[in-house]
């Protein structure tokens, strides 16, 4: 069969019903749109899971077990162990700057590694430097090179700012510093909160098995382990997201299968008709399949744009990150939407192909 | 491949039998519908040899090398059969060409010969994978049973999916769309995408025909383009590489080496598709016109459905080349470059400081200003305790840089890997080579020896280059 | 020779019998019009004939093949190639014009092409009306569509459900001339169901029908 002509005829016949066909391609639309966030926000939220770590070269969390702090000198005695690669230690704290409370991350800045950081500017070449998270470039306005006032309880200290670094995290708006300045901002002294370690792949449980047993006060976590207690919160979330995403997807099939049956109900004679002329059942379901098809392809497409619209949205807003979209959105979406429509479609359209072409011809 | 599990061996017994079924299903009702059923006798005989050597192959001395041969192996054969249909593909274009071809009778014993060739040819590669695959696990693992029995487990599942589906009405059927063109190209498919994702990337044709391409191009115009390079003539040598440089970028490669993929069958699809068909004269039913209609629309819809496999074919690959010309630019590491000043005729840089250390095998790139252009200086320890030093930029290439992929350099601009051990030679695509001195501390440059190297650099872009 | 053929045919609906008993046989190139009052089973007749129904018992054969319990994607194909059928209402499709109307029937034959189905309007007189949907054109006209669209795929059989049933007399005359001048350049076989006495007088054989049997069956001389 010549394809071109069943384009033809099939798409001047869905053109009849614009305005139910545009309903029920709507409800795809909708049902898409709900599939396809709750898919994007849960991917690529796991992708930021454990990335972390995984951006400051580490695969094993060291913190101490019941709050508290470690003092410095852990961090040599972790590189001591077999099959530690290496290992650096930071300090957290908080600062006003410019009347604004922000976070202070304080680091070992010669192991600071820019693996995925994007850094403008330069890094701090000595004591009373620091850098600043991109997203305080807009909101605090700092210039760099110039000296910014830190003020934490009644200590203020003067650090000047020598460049921002961006890598899509929490570190995005703080300010990273060395240890010492750290130090000095809060007033304390030899405190680490948390060491990263990095451990060679092939002695890895072995050098965890060694860390717990030397450091007995502290958790040692692995990526993997962070990783998923992340993962557990969201979860929870993914439930409720799921039972949302079927009641919409429920209702749209509902829709559109009552679409497709008013459909061939109203095309009964043409369906006749077709019989009379010599189509067999296939045939006519084809018409009435592409009709669903178009649907499915017109809802899942739009879904797909607002699903990722959506997405980006909700993540901002819950995260404070965008997130990356898989690559393979885009595919989901349109087979969900295809599925939908054919799926609630597939009773009418079997009515269809089964009408008695006598009755019909013989009445009205 | 070391790492074998037990449920790799399920997955790659499954694997191979579904591929090897979907191909035997073709087969099949091709072989029905041309009254060629006794063409599958070979096919099994051949199916039988391959995994026989195959299986066999790790324990037969004679057979070992096959060992680290199997991914040439695997991609020869899939280019074996490209190139087979797109002989065949060509041959039945019905280009006058082959019109003294067509009246050459081939005889029912070529054709089983040859059916017993493309099957071993087919089966193979991957049945010798699979067999030092398995090996290899049996050795590690406690019971060689144990693999072996989870492949036959794993190729017994992928039997008893596939084979029902032989009574599929669509799929008896199959051979109304594949001809000996069509089941060559299938075959080729077949290996192409039963590697998975890895397999795309590393066995298409693309990549090998579009590195060739550009190899081609690289050497061919530094041999014969520099020896028309005035040095003076600074105007010249600009716009012409700038014009030349074209053909070193990786999209034109790609781009070129996938049309040279698809000319055949693209061709074969304008000859079929494009073209009004001839329609056998009526001889005895009477004339009319619906009878004359359904003549030519059986014509015509052979054509087509002909075709298909081989539309199929053109879009994996286009899709293929898509979805790699996205990744041919990986994360390379690429630090921005940190500022120098020259004292005294002199550029020292720091071995190590607080925020970076040039022992860590990380390249460090440095920039220094000078009578308005910038500099750039790109230092890396080699593996072999010794400093590499030298601009980062080549002769030849507009000067974009490198970055560092692992062990290897990459100049961004034609993506040529460097690995960092033989850093230091200089010409082609290496980066050019500064007389450097080091002490514990400092690694010193004379200015003289940056400015008359950076005389040789391409700068097809005036100033500095992006990143 | 033979071209339909009934044999003993009864067709039942829940508690009426349409038709008892029926033997008939039709020949190739013949005109034979059904006539009889409504609910004497004529309409029933004709759509077993062309296999949009079948018949309770009894067997019925085109052309020498079986349809009674043909399965119903054979009988698309047979009734795509031998049959063509006119309605009392032209069930032409309202969103495609004429020209397309009768390419869909060439769609499900083999393939549409424009040039033949023009050539058919042409020749039924509707050139200048190529483009035109059903609305847009009379009753008269669009049964002459609905002649060119059952003619397209030249048909053994052409069947005729009161075709001028809604047409005043000038046109009915019209479309049994035309119907006239069709058969006789390219013999194709009539069946034609009618209530009406003056189209009765076309063809050469006219079946009384009552009651669900044949009251008689005789072949009228055209005067």
């Amino acid at each position: 069969m010549k394809k071109k002509r069943f384009l033809h005829f099939f798409l001047r016949s869905a053109a009849q019903r614009k305005g139910r066909n545009l309903m029920a391609a709507l409800s795809v639309m909708l049902a898409v749109a709900v599939v396809t966030g709750m898919v994007g926000i849960t991917s690529g939220v796991r992708e930021k899971l454990g990335a972390e770590l995984r951006a400051y070269g580490a695969n094993v969390l060291v913190s101490p077990a019941k709050g508290g702090s470690f003092s410095k000198e852990i961090i040599s005695r972790i590189r001591n162990i077999r099959g530690v690669d290496d290992a650096s230690g930071q300090y957290f704290t908080v600062a006003s700057i410019r009347g604004h409370e922000v976070e202070v991350i304080g680091l070992e800045l010669d192991k600071f590694r820019k693996m995925g950081w994007k850094l403008f500017g330069r890094l701090p070449g000595r004591e009373g430097e620091m850098l600043a998270g991109i997203n305080l470039k807009t909101g605090l306005k700092p210039a760099e090179g110039n000296a910014e006032e830190l003020i934490h309880g009644d200590l203020r200290r003067e650090m000047i700012l020598s460049g921002f670094i961006e890598r899509g995290g929490p570190e995005d708006s703080a300010l990273i510093m060395s240890l010492g300045d750290a130090w000095a901002v809060s007033g304390a002294s030899d405190v680490i909160d948390v060491v990263l370690v990095r451990v060679s792949p092939s002695a890895f449980e072995e050098a965890v098995r060694q860390l717990r047993v030397t450091l007995p006060d502290a958790s040692v976590k692995s990526v993997r382990q962070v990783a998923s207690a992340e993962e557990s919160l969201l979860s929870k979330i993914r439930l409720l997201m799921l039972l949302v995403t079927a009641i919409v997807v429920f209702a749209s099939s509902i829709s559109v299968a009552s679409t497709m049956a008013a459909n061939v109900f109203e095309r009964r004679e043409e369906i006749g008709l077709m019989k009379a002329l010599g189509a067999k059942r296939r045939d006519i379901g084809a018409f009435f399949f592409a009709e669903s098809l178009l649907i499915g392809a017109a809802g899942g497409f739009f879904g797909c744009l607002f699903g990722v619209a959506a997405a980006e949205v909700i993540s901002m807003g819950a995260f404070g990150t965008f997130i990356r979209p898989a690559f393979y959105l885009p595919a989901i979406s349109l087979l969900t939407g295809l599925l939908l429509s054919l799926v609630s479609g597939y009773f009418p359209v079997r009515d269809a192909m089964r009408s008695d072409p006598a009755v019909i011809l013989r009445g009205e | 491949m070391s790492q074998f599990v037990v449920s790799d061996a399920l997955l790659a017994g499954f694997r191979e039998t579904a591929r090897g079924g979907i191909l035997y299903l073709v087969f099949l009702s091709y072989a029905s519908l041309t009254q060629r059923k006794y063409l599958l006798a070979p096919f099994f005989l051949g199916i039988s040899v391959a995994f026989l050597t195959g299986l066999s192959a790790p324990y037969i001395t004679a057979l070992l090398p096959l060992k680290g041969a199997v991914g040439n192996l695997i991609s020869g054969s899939f280019a074996l059969f490209f190139i087979f249909s797109c002989a065949a593909l060509l041959q039945s274009s019905e280009l006058p060409l082959f019109e003294p071809f067509r009246l050459i009778r081939i005889s029912d014993f070529f054709y089983r010969i040859a059916t017993l060739f493309l099957a071993v040819l087919f089966f193979l590669p991957e049945a010798t994978g699979t067999g030092f695959a398995a090996a290899e696990t049996a050795l590690m693992r406690e019971g060689a049973f144990v693999v072996y029995f989870s492949l036959a487990a794993g190729a017994a599942a992928g039997g008893i999916l596939i084979f029902p589906l032989g009574r599929l009405t669509f799929v008896r059927k199959a051979g109304e769309v594949f001809d000996v063109p069509q089941i060559l190209l299938l075959c080729a498919i077949l290996k192409l995408f039963g590697s998975g994702m890895k397999g795309i990337e590393q066995i298409t044709l693309i990549p090998s025909v579009q590195a060739g391409l550009m190899k081609f191009f690289h050497d061919f115009v530094h041999q014969n383009f520099v020896l028309f390079m005035v040095p003076d003539h600074m105007l010249l040598r600009t716009t012409a590489w700038n014009f030349i440089g074209i053909f070193f970028g990786a999209n034109f490669a790609l781009f070129v080496s996938l049309l040279l993929l698809l000319s055949v069958p693209l061709f074969f699809l304008y000859r079929k598709l494009l073209r009004e068909p001839v329609v056998p004269a009526v001889s005895d039913a009477p004339a009319t016109g619906a009878v004359i209609r359904k003549l030519r629309h059986a014509v015509l819809s052979e054509r087509r459905k002909k075709a298909a496999p081989v539309i199929f074919f053109v879009f994996l690959i286009v899709t293929s080349w898509y979805v790699r010309g996205g990744q041919t630019s990986p994360r390379l590491y690429n630090p921005a470059p940190k500022p120098l000043v020259a004292d005294n005729g002199l550029v020292r840089i720091l071995i190590s400081d607080p925020t970076m250390d040039l022992k860590d095998g990380r390249i460090h790139k440095f920039s220094l200003a000078h009578q308005g252009k910038n500099i750039r200086i790109l230092v890396v320890r080699k593996p072999d305790s010794r400093f590499s030093v030298c601009l980062d930029a080549c002769e030849i290439c507009p000067p974009e840089g490198y970055g560092q992929k692992e062990d290897l350099l990459v100049c961004i601009y034609c993506n040529t890997p460097i690995p960092v051990r033989t850093l230091g030679r200089p010409g082609g695509c290496n980066p050019i080579p500064l007389e450097a001195a080091s002490d514990n501390s400092f690694i010193s440059i004379k200015l003289d020896e940056l400015l008359k190297k950076t005389a040789l650099v391409n700068a097809g872009k005036s100033g500095e280059p992006g990143r | 020779m033979s071209l339909i053929e009934l044999r003993n045919v009864s067709k039942e609906y829940r508690n009426t019998h349409a038709l008892r008993g029926i033997d008939l046989v039709v020949s190739r190139g013949e005109w034979m019009n059904i006539v009889g009052p409504s609910g004497s089973g004529k309409s029933t007749l004709l759509n077993i004939i062309g296999g949009l129904d079948s018949p309770t018992s009894g067997e019925v054969s085109i052309d020498s093949v079986d349809i009674s319990r043909l399965p119903e994607d054979d009988m698309a194909v047979l009734r795509r190639e031998k049959i063509g059928f006119i309605f009392q209402q032209s069930h032409l499709i309202p969103y495609l014009t004429a020209v397309e109307n009768v390419m869909l029937a060439q769609y499900f034959h083999s393939m549409a092409e424009e040039k033949e189905a023009a050539d058919a309007l042409s020749r039924v007189g509707l050139g200048h009306r190529l483009e035109h949907r059903p609305s847009q054109m009379s009753g008269g006209e669009q049964q002459r569509v609905c002649i060119a669209r059952a003619l397209i795929n030249n048909p053994e059989i052409l069947l005729a459900d009161e075709p001028t049933g809604n047409l005043d007399r000038e046109n009915t005359r019209l479309i049994l001339e035309l119907l006239d001048k069709l058969h006789s350049e390219e013999g194709f076989t009539i069946v034609l169901v009618t209530h009406d006495p003056f189209v009765a007088q076309w063809g050469r054989r006219v079946l009384t029908m009552e009651d669900g049997r044949i009251k008689c069956d005789e072949s009228i001389c055209r005067l």
